[in-house]
């Protein structure tokens, strides 16, 4: 082997080692493509998942006013104990201690404790003489911070309206939750870098920071009057040894919702002691068969429809009439009635009849008109539809049934926005409880009145509040009877539907009435539905006193005039005389 | 003793590479070690300490001829083999391996130098049987010893890389000398039946480490946070990086090891696939000029330990550089002139001094 062939030797194995490592280095930089350029998107959008944490910033939540700017929720400064267990020498004898003093569960309170590493609560928005005892206590280791807590002054009123929110200042429930976007709106985002244990290290963004206010919030709901509403509502249910009872009081020319009662109801400082179908804004949420005071919507068509007029005499069959093999009776037996006398005394039979004549394409037209079966979009969470089928799915018995208000259920609020229409003259307002945005007092925006639409023409809606008067005066809803004012109004009594067998029951009511006063130019219109009264249960019996009482306070607060020619019939009416029932 | 043509014959090229890349490795380190609440802040200056230091030993290996190494090299290898018995014996442990000598205020890693050691043994021995044409089983037996003796003593610390590297420069050096075709075929035969056997001989953190390369993404947090760390911290440097300083993979810790085994993904993140191939491509360079200095070194000696160096400093680049972008298993082996750490940096200068003294002394030196 020559010197230069050895030479040319080692030259290719050179070369192949060359190769060999061009082609390594070359697919790491391959390698490194696919990472850098290819994979980049997947693995920056990881890099920056493990190293970002958004903080929010909040500011102070929102008050919410009444309609007079009455302080219905607020903020107040308290204070927060927290730990830092680490300084803490003996974590067993400070968490008796402070398990004592704040009201606490001493064994929950220490595994917090142990569990804590450097921050741990201790008790969160804690009353001032706590504050103050924990402080005179001295023990290293524990601070306070103040924080922000809602505070509902009135306490029980309109609770279920507006609400409450939880630890965090978030809403839970009623417009506190429903608005809380608006309530606590600027919500900056604040960017930090975290590093791999978690700790925060670099400020990086502070990404839309204060774009939009948070708002004071102004409801139509009038304090006075909700009071009184509450008053009177609380009054009745414990004297009928009633279950439950709603009032809404609404200014029917606008669909302002003055007063929305629940009772019971419940303190929202103190949300949690209550059981959670308390915390229900019921005269929203709950459907009911509306019974008799659905006979004004069935009127209202018949009317509107020109099938018949307020004096047209109908056969009330005395007392008893068949639809569709099924017998439905009068409370009273009638053989001749005028229209306005079958509302006035509230005839079944009548009733019936009317809507036979009607037809249930018709019926079924007004009941979607005036609203019924669709959310009326009053803001306030937990909005029920009601039950309102279409005529394709009626039975036989289906437009008897519904004439007199069974086979069909209402929301509270879906019945007084219905009686609101007839009462300013046709229009079928959208309910609110929502007047306006506030921010430093000053109002920022303004919820006009909405119109949803015409639904029966104002010479209808001036005869059904002739009717309407009629039932007032002379029929069946004569206790709701006012010194100075004329009222217009209906009385219903339904029969509950046991939940388990379906079948009504006797001896379970839900008794209400329904109407708006003065009647030349109503100011008020108002349900009040008391549900299951014990031993009285007549709607005209129970509810129509509630209305009477609550609209006579409520007309001397709002100053509405008397009715100028009206004649007096009582002497007085502050001794509690009442008409009587023949 | 001194001659014109020993600076004229200097590899520049190689040497400002050298000192570029140590630079470099320093400003990474530096900013892979300035995060907040950060113990390391200052371990960039120990390291332009051991930069100097570095610079210091490679002059000094330099100035003297490598036909000295040659001459001293079992010697050298005695020496060497006897501090790795004491680094068992005494070594300081960190993170779980006796890797540590301490003498005085130093601490080194025995098995870095080892592997010159070993180099400079299988250089002489292979040397010294220049007449053996073709080298059968039998003759590789004395060079198999040479090398399994550290390799045992350092598999033993433990340390993985090193011993593997030990390894590669072995196979690379029989493959330099002619051998016997069929004695070849049966080391491969061997090699690849003694693999899966291997597999029982791994420690299971070992074990684990080569599962984990093949599905990273099945234990995010445990074996699998390293190579995933290291590839979102490269995926997300981009085509031109996050800047220099401003890597958040590495500055908020998420990057393990990030100033030592991994500070090619604290560059790929901050510089991007630009700065990382302009890295490899220098890298690339200094391996070609170290083949220029194989093919073009004077004597067979020269050529033998040329070999070696190149190939330790390779499989080091390719090595450590695959890991971070997931291609091999993650072994801890630093990246040469780049990664943290005084024992890698001197050995590195040791071997580049090397290379540039037999560059120098290609030509016959007068007197």
């Amino acid at each position: 082997m020559t010197k230069k062939d050895t030479r040319k030797k080692i030259q290719i194995r050179i070369y192949i080692i060359l190769t060999f490592i061009s082609v390594c280095f070359l697919s790491l930089i391959v390698k490194l493509y696919i990472l850098q350029i290819m994979e980049h998107e997947n693995l920056l959008e990881k890099s920056e998942g493990q190293i970002k944490r958004i903080f929010y910033h909040r500011s102070d939540r929102g008050a919410i006013y009444d309609r007079n700017l009455r302080e219905l929720a607020v903020n107040i400064k308290v204070d927060s104990v927290y730990a830092n267990p680490k300084k803490i020498k003996n974590l067993t004898d400070t968490a008796r201690t402070l398990s004592s003093i704040l009201n606490i569960d001493r064994r929950e309170l220490l595994s917090r404790l142990r569990k804590g590493k450097g921050f741990a609560w201790v008790k969160r928005k804690i009353i001032p003489e706590e504050s103050v005892k924990v402080k005179e206590a001295g023990i290293k280791g524990i601070g306070f911070l103040r924080e922000n807590k809602r505070f509902y002054p009135k306490r029980e009123l309109a609770a279920s309206v507006v609400g409450f929110v939880g630890m965090d200042n978030n809403g839970l429930a009623g417009l506190e939750y429903s608005y809380d976007d608006y309530l606590r709106r600027d919500r900056g985002e604040v960017i930090l870098e975290k590093d791999a244990l978690g700790r925060r290290v670099n400020f990086v963004a502070n990404k839309s920071l204060f774009p939009l206010k948070e708002v004071d919030i102004v409801l139509t709901i009038d304090e006075v009057i909700q009071y009184i509403a509450e008053e009177e509502l609380k009054k009745k249910v414990i004297e009928t040894g009633a279950d439950s009872g709603v009032i809404i009081v609404m200014a029917p020319d606008t669909g302002n919702v003055l007063a929305m009662a629940d009772y019971p109801g419940f303190n929202p400082n103190s949300f949690g002691r209550y059981q959670p179908f308390l915390w229900q804004t019921r005269a929203v949420a709950n459907t009911y068969e509306p019974g008799s005071t659905f006979k004004l919507i069935l009127a209202s068509a018949a009317l509107e429809e020109k099938e018949t007029s307020s004096d047209d005499l109908f056969f009330c069959e005395n007392g008893e009439i068949d639809v569709g093999g099924i017998t439905i009776h009068d409370h009273k037996s009638y053989k001749w009635l005028t229209f306005k006398e079958i509302v006035g005394k509230s005839s079944n039979v009548g009733a019936i009849k009317i809507a036979q004549e009607l037809g249930k394409e018709k019926f079924y037209n007004y009941i979607r008109g005036f609203g019924f079966g669709s959310k009326t979009g009053i803001g306030i969470p937990g909005e029920a539809i009601g039950i309102v089928r279409d005529p394709g799915h009626w039975s036989k018995v289906s437009i008897g049934s519904i004439a007199i208000g069974q086979e069909i259920s209402v929301t509270p609020i879906q019945l007084v926005t219905a009686v609101s229409c007839i009462a300013n003259g046709g229009l079928l307002m959208e309910p609110r409880v929502v007047k306006s945005f506030m921010r430093d007092g000053v109002v920022v925006r303004e919820f006009p009145p909405k119109v949803v639409r015409r639904v029966v023409s104002e010479r209808t809606a001036r005869e059904m509040t002739d009717i309407l008067k009629y039932v007032v005066e002379y029929g069946t809803g004569r206790l709701a009877m006012l010194e100075g004012s004329d009222v217009a109004g209906k009385t219903g009594t339904a029969q509950k539907i046991d939940p388990v067998s379906k079948t009504y029951m006797k001896d379970k009511f839900l008794a209400s009435f329904v109407g708006y006063f003065p009647v030349d130019d109503p100011k008020v219109a108002m349900l009040v539905m008391i549900d299951e009264p014990k031993e009285i249960f007549w709607g005209g019996q129970v509810a129509a006193p509630v209305f009477r009482e609550v609209a006579r306070r409520v007309r001397r607060y709002m100053n509405i005039p008397s009715d100028s020619n009206k004649i007096y019939r009582f002497a007085d009416k502050s001794l509690g005389a009442s008409p009587q029932l023949e | 003793m001194f001659d014109r043509r020993l600076i004229s014959n200097f590899d520049w090229v190689l040497f400002i590479l050298t000192i570029s890349i140590s630079i470099w490795g320093i400003v990474i380190i530096y900013s892979a070690t300035q995060g907040k609440a950060e113990h390391l802040s200052k371990l960039y200056i120990t390291q332009i300490y051991w930069l100097l230091y570095g610079l210091l030993i490679m002059f000094s290996v330099i100035l003297i001829d490598y036909h000295t190494l040659q001459r001293s090299a079992y010697f050298i290898y005695a020496i060497v083999i006897i501090a790795l018995i004491l680094v068992l014996i005494f070594g300081r442990v960190i993170s779980g391996a006796q890797r540590w000598l301490t003498i005085g205020p130093l601490s080194f890693q025995v098995s870095e130098l080892a592997k010159v050691g070993v180099i400079i043994a299988l250089a002489r021995y292979f040397d010294d049987r220049r007449i053996i044409k073709r080298y059968r089983l039998r003759d590789l037996f004395v060079p198999a010893v040479i090398t399994m003796i550290p390799f045992f003593l350092i598999a033993k610390e433990p340390d993985l890389g090193t011993s593997l590297i030990m390894v590669i420069i072995f196979i690379s050096m029989i493959l330099m000398v002619n051998i016997d075709p069929r004695s070849l075929a049966i080391l491969i035969g061997c090699g690849i039946l003694f693999l899966p056997t291997m597999w029982y001989f791994l420690k299971d953190y070992q074990r684990e480490r080569l599962l984990t390369l093949i599905n990273p993404e099945a234990d995010p947090l445990g074996m699998g946070y390293h190579i995933l760390q290291s590839k979102i911290a490269i995926g997300s440097g981009e085509f031109l990086g996050k800047g220099l300083f401003a890597g958040t993979q590495s500055r908020l810790n998420f990057l393990p090891e990030k100033h030592t085994d991994f500070i090619f993904s604290v560059l790929a993140e901050e510089m991007g696939f630009v700065g990382a191939s302009i890295l490899i491509v220098l890298y690339l360079i200094l391996i070609i000029k170290g083949i220029d200095i194989i093919y073009h070194s004077r004597d067979r000696f020269g050529a033998l330990l040329s070999v070696g160096i190149v190939c330790m400093l390779t499989s080091y680049i390719i090595l450590n550089i695959g890991m971070t972008i997931g291609i091999f298993p993650i072994v801890g082996m630093p990246l040469p002139l780049m990664s943290y750490g005084g024992s890698s940096l001197v050995t590195t200068f040791i071997a580049i001094g090397i290379l540039l003294n037999i560059r120098m002394r290609r030509f016959k030196i007068e007197g």
